[in-house]
């Protein structure tokens, strides 16, 4: 299987068939660079590929860039500064896409602990922030994290 | 944030010369997913992208085939379709959705050449007084309330309770003076009577005492019944306005918003604010009101003393709020971890046979006692804090006690003429008058902002536009005669989704029409466009030649009966809720109604009969049963314009053949427009329209489409197969 660009399309060459895909994680969360899949325009899956490595070094440069654009999950590098005011949680960190400030309403829904050291949070919008470990922080980062957690 | 404004001065001296702005959106997302800003512009002629700045893209609007919206993991982006294959024009965070749902569909208007519906301003998402990011969109931020201005409104509240609310001012003097007497009186007592040569002065000075003791009690129990009678009026007031004012609110405002949460800010932000008016208030007032007092007296007693006792004051202060902002995570994440242990509890008894069938019971064990023990230690630290900060405190303010002892027993002992044992005496009284409330300060000021944030949500729904009742030119139709027209009308309950995509539709008075189409094609939009629920974004509905907008709103809906698809029906007996909305009418009329309903039976067959209560939602009867007090609640109001609206959705066949017939007898002479899954129920209809995507596709009787073989054809041909189905099976069965 080849995948080629049109513009911005992503087009898979299958069985001698061009079809329109759209790349997607099958883990986001958890296991975000394992399974891909590639489903059409009707939302039909066309391929599950265990990972990366199944394409060929184009196309598989072609899906990176394609699933970087499609996937934004901030990874949280420091937390300036939490507070925790009636009920709503405030975060304001420094991100590897730069600086943000964001709430989280509801710990037990919003914040899934993915280990003990591993969590994704999720704000009232539906945007999403990482921390990968938290012992990888700072210790007043860690201090601000487990203020509000 | 993220608002629909003005083009940045830098960007606009990028366009060409007389080159005019529609739209100017900025993003929160760079191209390449950085958060900060870029700009999507469209101008009379071109589409723009400004990434940080710099122009990233341009092109002429017509070079464009279409746009649509990616929804993507963590953000979205605007993708232009053109010759050329796709385009991704801009990217944005999940805070810029509506924003850009708007531009996406005013941008499609002006590539196919119509006139762009502007979009609609969007709730913000961030604070727009401090940018705070809000806990959800257009919510009130709790981090700048303007407690003055809610404060001054919730005066206005108590215009009508002047009276009252001067008499507690009154009293909370009457609180204070008498709360400051007993330390001065020992004063009296001890330098007077027992050091001096006035024991005679005793009965008198002990009369004073018990007088004070009898004042406060008289004034606290006025103060205490006035608070909670204000208070209680106050929101009372408070939240009657609220009700009425949902009542005439938009029904786009409920479209947004999920009733829990109105239901929740009529009983729970009032309750709050109810609990803080009557409880909160008064300790506030007095206890700040005496701290001004119990200052002045000391410093008169004794100014250099005085000031050695408001030394601590800083600290109790500062040591509440301290304390106050340790503990308030504390209470927060104590109250997650109970709904956490609750969520598991729930599922464990719900899920028990489940977990029992896959043998989960001891992992479900011990995911339970996992969370209890992070209970049991949010609790445990808030109970530690809050010890140590009692404590300390009280420690502060013994200090403080304990140096004026040592400083005015040294002035006493060395025979200072200025200061006596009863000034001691006098000052340590008012000493813990003075500290007591300051350590609560910071709290009280918490809850104050608590309660006043739910005051302005209230203020918010008050604020709120309702509907438009009366147009100023309002024209007087007290019967209708029936004919409806829809002129190439549009209409979006979300900016970027047309629902309904120009349809234009003459109904004659009298005639029976049927809409026809799937779930989701725009029949009960139709519907809700004609009793005016919404307004429509371009076209006209005309009904007797009137504009809808013409009409005062409630001779209009009074002459539109609805028999919807799931009736909603009033905890009330099933009399009344015949004759919902017309409660003048006599029973003979209502049984009239009931009998044409094919009701009446099965009502006289209840044991209460006519009286009988149906419940919550109707909850004692069956669809068929709720759907036929419906049909004759429509029959009694006997409207000019009937509406059925998936009448016989939900009832078997039998049931459904007495409804029939009791449609027949509802739109006798009616005009009438039927939504009907079954198709069978528009055997009656004089034309059936089909409806597919927001359009008029087919339109004719049943035996013409069925001729034309087109849509309705494969509708009628579908249904036949499943209920050859269904009653294969009942006979396999």
């Amino acid at each position: 299987m080849k995948l080629l660009r049109h513009g911005d399309q992503i087009h898979a060459e299958l069985d001698g068939e061009t079809k329109v895909v759209r790349l997607v994680w099958a883990r986001p969360i958890s296991t975000a660079g394992r399974e891909i899949a590639l489903l059409d325009e009707k939302k039909r899956e066309v391929a599950l590929l265990p990972g990366l490595d199944a394409l060929d070094p184009t196309s598989r440069q072609i899906a990176e860039e394609e699933l970087r654009r499609r996937y934004l999950l901030p990874r949280i590098t420091r937390v300036l500064q939490t507070r925790s005011h009636f009920g709503t949680r405030y975060w304001h960190v420094e991100t590897n896409h730069g600086v943000r400030r964001f709430v989280v309403r509801n710990p037990n829904h919003d914040i899934i602990w993915l280990s003990d050291d591993h969590l994704v949070l999720r704000d009232p919008l539906g945007n999403r922030f990482e921390i990968p470990s938290l012992a990888a922080l700072d210790s007043a980062s860690r201090a601000a994290v487990n203020n509000v957690t | 944030m993220a608002s629909n404004g003005e083009l940045p001065v830098e960007l606009a001296r990028q366009l060409q010369p007389g080159e005019t702005v529609h739209i100017a959106q900025p993003s929160d997302l760079t191209l390449d997913r950085r958060f900060g800003t870029s700009h999507l512009v469209v101008t009379d002629a071109r589409v723009l992208v400004f990434d940080a700045g710099k122009l990233a893209f341009a092109a002429p609007v017509a070079t464009l085939k279409k746009v649509r919206i990616d929804e993507l993991f963590g953000s979205a982006r605007l993708v232009a379709e053109t010759p050329d294959g796709d385009r991704h024009l801009i990217y944005y965070s999940k805070a810029c959705v509506p924003h850009f749902a708007g531009v996406s569909r005013a941008l499609n208007d002006l590539v196919e050449g119509r006139p762009a519906v502007l979009p609609d301003k969007v709730e913000p998402a961030y604070c727009p007084r401090c940018q705070a990011p809000l806990p959800e969109r257009g919510a009130t931020c709790v981090l700048c309330v303007q407690r003055l201005q809610v404060f001054k409104r919730l005066l206005g509240l108590l215009q009508p309770h002047r009276g009252k609310a001067l008499l507690l001012m009154a009293t909370t003097v009457v609180t204070v003076g008498a709360q400051m007497g007993p330390p001065y009186i020992t004063k009296m007592i001890v330098d007077d009577v027992i050091k001096g040569s006035h024991p005679e002065r005793l009965p008198g000075w002990i009369a004073a005492m018990v007088g004070c003791g009898l004042m406060l009690l008289a004034s606290r129990l006025v103060a205490g019944n006035l608070t909670s009678w204000l208070g209680a009026q106050v929101v009372a007031d408070l939240r009657a306005q609220l009700h009425t004012q949902l009542q005439r609110l938009q029904m786009s405002y409920f479209q947004r918003r999920e009733s829990g949460e109105l239901v929740g800010r009529v009983m729970n932000d009032t309750g709050e604010l109810q609990r803080f008016l009557t409880d909160g208030f008064p300790y506030f007032l007095v206890n700040t009101f005496s701290f001004v007092v119990i200052a002045g007296i000391l410093l008169s007693l004794d100014a250099k003393l005085a000031l050695l006792v408001f030394v601590p004051v800083p600290f109790l202060v500062g040591g509440g709020r301290w304390f106050w902002r340790r503990l308030v995570p504390m209470f927060h994440r104590h109250g997650s971890r109970i709904g956490a242990l609750h969520s598991i509890l729930n599922e464990s008894i719900y899920g028990i046979k489940i977990i029992k069938a896959f043998a989960q019971e001891n992992s479900r064990s011990r995911k339970f006692n996992r969370t209890n023990a992070a209970l049991t230690n949010a609790r445990f630290s808030i109970e530690q804090t809050f010890i140590g900060f009692s404590e300390v405190m009280f420690w502060i303010m013994t200090l403080g006690v304990t140096a004026v002892w040592f400083f005015a027993a040294r002035r006493i002992s060395a025979g200072d003429p200025t200061f006596t044992l009863g000034s001691l005496l006098a000052f340590v009284g008012y000493i813990w008058l003075f500290y007591g409330p300051l350590q609560w300060f910071t709290a009280i000021m918490n809850w104050m902002t608590n309660a006043f944030a739910g005051a302005e949500r209230i203020f918010n729904v008050l604020d709120s536009k309702p509907e438009l009742y009366d147009a100023p030119d309002a024209i007087d139709v007290p019967k209708l005669r029936g004919t409806i027209r829809f002129d190439d009308v549009r209409f979006s309950y979300e900016r970027d989704k047309e629902v309904i995509k120009g349809i234009s539709l003459d109904v004659g008075a009298g005639e029976m029409i049927g809409l026809v189409g799937k779930s989701g094609a725009g029949k009960s939009t139709i519907i809700n466009l004609i009793c005016r629920f919404y307004d429509v974004d371009s076209g006209r509905i005309t009904v007797d030649g009137h504009p809808l907008p013409k009409f005062k709103l409630e001779q209009l809906r009074r002459q539109i009966g609805i028999v919807p698809q799931d009736p909603f029906l009033f905890n009330a007996s099933i009399l009344d809720n015949i004759r919902y909305g017309w409660p003048q009418s006599t029973f003979a009329e209502v049984v009239r109604a009931a009998r044409a309903a094919n009701a009446h039976d099965f009502i006289l067959d209840k044991e209460d009969g006519y009286d009988t209560i149906i419940g919550e939602k109707g909850a004692m009867l069956s669809g068929g049963e709720k759907q036929r007090l419906a049909i004759a609640r429509a029959i009694l109001h006997d409207p000019p314009i009937l509406i059925l609206d998936e009448a016989t959705s939900s009832v078997d066949s039998e049931t459904e053949k007495a409804i029939q017939e009791a449609i027949a007898n509802l739109t006798r002479g009616r005009t009438t427009i039927a939504i009907a899954h079954r198709l069978a129920t528009l055997r009656n209809a004089h034309r059936l329209v089909v409806i597919d995507d927001g359009k008029i596709v087919e339109q004719g009787t049943h035996d013409e489409l069925i001729a034309k073989d087109g849509t309705y054809a494969k509708l009628v041909r579908l249904q036949s197969e499943i209920n050859q189905l269904r009653s294969q099976t009942v006979v396999w069965a």
